[in-house]
């Protein structure tokens, strides 16, 4: 900590000496614009209009470069009160709000273009989500807080609306390449031109990995060796999350109109430690999602009146590629003779170790229409109603657990047990099922009196499935004064089970509830926004939420499995800081404080694995002209365990980054070099609790001190 | 099976790596027929000089030079000053690149073609410079915006604002404030112009002017001129009581709509480098027949903060909004 004070105290002083002067080209376009970053503000995108107050937060495609992120989860650690911790089911991300924390993370949207790219079986971005590339993203918004009364379903603990490049974002052509530890190459192209009068631009990202390599000292199967005098664990061993990317966007433009297309494909990707909280080198995943909307937005479609409207396709799938090994080869397991799962019966062994192996696919239509209308004195009036319809069209499934479609009996009780195909049978983990959801809502803005604005909203669903949500939003805004703005919010969100949670069977342990309601949570904020110098702003919000009819899995009477109820409530209260300080035109420096207590209320207890404090800080520094150095650091700190989970409370750590940019070199060039984690410190994320142990005792550790080279050639 | 399951995966992995390799193709494809770059690299007959600056201050440049192509409806030649360049080599380089007409960007450019001016066609361009004995016989686009644009910005915002009043140094803005003049005059406006050569004085003028105003009909206007504004002790004085007091602030500084003003313009470099076109085209075809002149920016984009908008008690319809290049506060 001492070391890391220094060398920050270190940079801000140099800098102070050392402001790179500007020529005097520099120096009249600066007199110009006011500020550099004025500049980038003036010669990027146009800014879109906020849709409700909120706490937002937006992340820039600059931002993402200076702080060398590769992956969009490097660029969300950044926004306060947000940490994004990590999943037992192969290391996928848990998007952790103001402490609302869940393994399955259903509780966050996730947008691409405003366009949710969650699935419904999990509710969450999949178990092959296999991590986003942002090259071509331009900026991503982050709301904290409630968004049901815009979003709808899922915009619960939070919104990660992440915005594509267009050709105003690209400007010509820029190819680059990168090479790091772990086997890390990434590749990329995006072209932003005019063509036959369209707006056309084109990105394809490429990315193959072998993965970071920490080291699980003992997993689930490690515990089972122990009951049973086994020794099948492959702990301690590594984790496998090696997978190959591509990702591919094209946009198209003309007048009013626009049409995105795209994919985003996961490969080969492995996915150790398994769900089943146990290593296995072998098994691969992958996932793709065919994408493409059509949107209309005509700002004059009649005096006073903005309509939009937008049409979009979403096509997803979740496949196993090799087989996973929930258990390994050579682990002995207890069988229940009636359904071939993990329960009360005779030892068998598993040869070629517990074999899962299901596949979903998943297709998504959506519809909505909004008109914005400005012909009211002193009201402003956003009506709007769309049609989803979600459907896991096809299951697929190879396992040698469970029931055998052709004898009836526990598959692995018969003699010399096989892989057995259950696809199209009612062995299947859930059948194909499908939901349609239509809505609307209709939201004012009353300014009501001088600097003070009311916005209320109301949001209307009906779900096939489990019936009517109504959810609201108010927001008081008042224009305290010339540098500063108060606002104090409502709203209510809802989140709508998943399909795992309403229809799982079959599985080994957790069975579904059709007849479960959403979740819902109920947010009030209050926040300021203050700028008491020319270049320091300083936002300040507190927040006290509720959330109720938790979907958890509850054990079952007289049984081994546990079934999907909505119990409990969390409550939790916090304040987040944020400050942003233009010292000179070359180095900026900016940091955020949150502060969130969760509490478990039904358990009495920390609601757990969400971090009490986290400090985070930066500096963009061009020391040089050309030259451009970022360090970054964030703390994590106190994280207290879930009830009943004894184990020592999680370790706090101190996560720093140093990314270091020349630009313009021979004019089209720039190179960068990033280190991550700098000063490799032994950083772990919350494994799940268990009884009477968590079966990964010792937590899930995140990468070591790792490196990279980048190379861009813009032309 | 566990072999059926990964061939059935391996060969849709084959097909993503070739749909791929047809993306990157079809992008080579396209950067081949639209790149007016790679399309007529052989016959550029504009050249465009400009200094080597930073990024994001280079991004300016680029799209002046991206709006230039565009106008020229072909691509141009790169010159990118590195301090070396001498008249005669610079003149030696653009005959051997068979170079029909220069424009050249930025102070670093209008320096470096000072003397080739003299003996070839060139346009001048994103460079602050008063129309006076430095550009004599030059054409080119100063990047001082247009008086003119500003008041009409200012009508349609405002149709009360009766009154302008600027504070400003007559040795930079004599000839901007002399346009302004009849600007004013042709939107019915009164401007109220107060010189100044000094800071002691500007904020001395600026104490007066503050006290005067009482309502939103006078319009304080804060053109791009430090030597009568201090960024930091006299603006946020300003700019408080605009808001305390109700009454409109625009300035030629885009920052300043950040901090609270209510309008500001600022260029719209990739209109501007079409303008250049043409003017570098007019120069072609009329040789030195062609009209020496060098014009104020009217080329602008509008950036507008709602917050003080609103305070204002002024209301925009979506339309209005869409018009808008740029609006303060960012959600």
């Amino acid at each position: 900590m001492r070391k890391l004070y220094f060398f920050l105290m270190f940079y801000a002083v140099t800098a102070v000496a050392q402001d790179a002067p500007l020529s005097s080209d520099e120096a009249e376009l600066l007199q110009m614009y006011g500020a550099q970053e004025m500049i980038s503000v003036a010669t990027g995108v146009k800014q879109p209009v906020g849709k409700a107050p909120a706490v937002t937060s937006v992340i820039t495609a600059e931002d993402i470069k200076a702080i060398g992120a590769t992956d969009i989860d490097e660029a969300l650690e950044t926004v306060p009160g947000l940490h994004v911790a990590r999943s037992k089911d192969g290391y996928n991300p848990i998007y952790s709000f103001r402490g609302v924390s869940s393994e399955y993370n259903p509780q966050v949207l996730m947008l691409v273009n405003g366009i949710p790219i969650t699935n419904a079986y999990g509710g969450n971005r999949s178990n092959f989500w296999g991590g986003m590339p942002v090259q071509a993203i331009a900026r991503i918004e982050v709301v904290r807080g409630p968004g049901s009364a815009v979003y709808g379903a899922d915009a619960f603990a939070g919104v990660i609306n992440i915005i594509t490049k267009t050709k105003q974002d690209i400007k010509g052509t820029e190819v680059g390449g990168r090479v790091g530890s772990f086997g890390s190459y990434d590749g990329w192209a995006l072209h932003g031109d005019t063509w036959a009068g369209f707006d056309v631009a084109a990105m394809v990202e490429y990315h193959d990995t072998q993965g970071q390599n920490s080291i699980i000292e003992a997993d689930a199967q490690s515990s089972f060796d122990q009951r049973f005098g086994t020794h099948a664990s492959l702990a301690p061993g590594p984790v496998n999350l090696q997978r190959r990317n591509i990702d591919a966007r094209l946009d198209l433009s003309r007048d009013h109109w626009r049409f995105r297309g795209g994919l985003q494909s996961r490969g080969d990707q492995g996915a150790s430690p398994t769900s089943a909280q146990t290593l296995d080198p072998n098994g691969r995943g992958g996932s793709e999602r065919w994408n493409a909307d059509l949107n209309y937005d005509n700002p004059d479609f009649a005096k006073d009146w903005d309509v939009k409207a937008q049409i979009s396709y979403l096509d997803t799938s979740q496949v196993t590629e090799t087989n996973f090994a929930l258990f390994p080869p050579g682990a002995q397991l207890p069988i229940d003779p009636t359904t071939g799962l993990i329960g009360n019966g005779p030892l068998v062994t598993f040869p070629q170790g517990f074999i899962a192996a299901p596949s979903f696919y998943e297709r998504h239509a959506r519809f909505n229409t909004s008109a914005f209308y400005t012909g009211f004195d002193k009201h402003s009036l956003r009506v709007g109603t769309g049609f989803n319809y979600s459907s896991l069209y096809d299951v697929a499934a190879h396992k040698n657990s469970g029931i055998n479609p052709t004898t009836g009996t526990a598959n692995p009780l018969l003699p010399n047990f096989s892989i057995i195909d259950v696809t199209g049978t009612p062995y299947l983990p859930i059948q194909p099922v499908d939901r349609r959801n239509f809505f609307a809502f209709f939201q004012d803005e009353w300014r009501f009196m001088k600097d003070w604005a009311l916005t209320a909203g109301l949001r209307y669903d009906n779900y096939s499935d489990f019936g009517n949500t109504l959810n609201p939003r108010t927001a008081l805004v008042w224009e305290t004064r010339y540098d500063l703005t108060t606002k104090l919010m409502y709203g209510s969100a809802f989140r709508a089970p998943s399909f795992q949670e309403l229809y799982s069977i079959n599985n080994p342990v957790n069975r579904g509830n059709p007849s479960l309601k959403p979740e819902t949570m109920n947010t009030l904020e209050l926040a300021f926004d203050y700028r008491p110098r020319d270049k320091l702003r300083l936002g300040l919000n507190l927040f006290n939420y509720w959330w109720k009819d938790i979907i958890r899995f509850i054990p079952d009477a007289g049984a081994p499995t546990v079934t999907a109820q909505n119990t409990g409530l969390q409550t939790g209260y916090g304040t987040e800081l944020e400050a942003e300080w233009q010292a000179f035109d070359t180095l900026k420096l900016l940091g955020n404080y949150a502060y969130q207590k969760p509490r478990d209320t039904t358990l009495n207890h920390d609601s757990g694995n969400s971090p009490h404090h986290m400090v985070y800080v930066r500096a963009n520094w061009e020391f040089m002209p050309h030259w451009q150095i970022t360090p970054q650091a964030k703390w994590i700190i106190d994280r207290s365990r879930i009830a009943g989970d004894s184990r020592p409370a999680v370790a706090d750590y101190t996560w720093v980054d140093l990314t270091l940019r020349r630009k313009q070199l021979a004019e089209h060039w720039e190179v960068a070099f990033s280190v991550r984690n700098l000063f490799d410190v032994n950083a772990r994320e919350p494994s799940l609790a268990g009884r009477p142990t968590a079966a990964i005792p010792y937590d899930l550790p995140l990468a070591g001190r790792n490196f990279y080279g980048e190379v861009r050639l813009n032309f | 099976m566990n072999n059926i399951i990964t061939k059935c995966h391996a060969s849709a992995w084959m097909a993503v790596q070739s749909m791929f390799l047809r993306t990157l193709t079809y992008l080579l494809l396209v950067l081949t027929l639209v790149d007016p770059a790679v399309a007529n690299a052989s016959s550029p007959s504009v050249a465009v000089i400009y200094p080597e600056v930073r990024e994001p201050y280079r991004d300016v440049f680029m799209e002046i030079i991206r709006g230039i192509e565009t106008g020229l409806g072909e691509s141009v030649k790169h010159y990118v000053l590195d301090g070396d360049d001498t008249p005669a080599a610079l003149l030696e380089r653009v005959h051997d690149d068979h170079v029909d007409v220069v424009i050249s960007l930025g102070r670093a450019g209008l320096s470096a073609t000072k003397q080739l001016a003299e003996v070839f066609p060139v346009v001048i361009g994103a460079v602050l410079i008063s129309p006076g004995q430095e550009t004599k016989g030059q054409t080119g686009i100063t990047l001082t915006p247009d008086p003119e644009v500003f008041f009409a910005r200012l009508k349609s915002i405002v149709p009360t604002a009766k009154e302008v009043t600027v504070i400003f140094d007559p040795r930079q803005k004599a000839w901007e404030i002399e346009r302004a003049g009849k600007a004013a005059k042709m939107y019915g406006l009164i401007l109220n112009a107060f010189p100044t050569e000094d800071l002691r004085l500007s904020a001395e003028l600026y104490r007066k002017v503050l006290a005067q105003i009482k309502d939103g009909s006078i319009a304080v206007w804060l053109p791009q001129d430090n030597a009568a504004m201090d960024e930091q002790a006299l603006l946020p004085v300003v700019l408080q009581e605009a808001w305390e007091k109700n009454f409109i602030v625009f300035s030629g500084n885009l920052d300043h709509v950040r901090k609270g003003a209510l309008f500001s313009l600022y260029p719209d470099n990739f209109g501007m480098g079409r303008s250049l076109a043409v003017l570098a085209l007019d120069r072609l075809k009329n040789g030195s027949n062609s009209t020496s002149v060098i014009n104020p920016l009217r080329d602008l984009l509008l950036a507008v903060n709602l917050r003080t908008a609103e305070h204002l008690g002024l209301h925009f319809a979506s339309q209005d909004r869409q018009r808008f290049d740029l609006v303060f506060p960012t959600p």
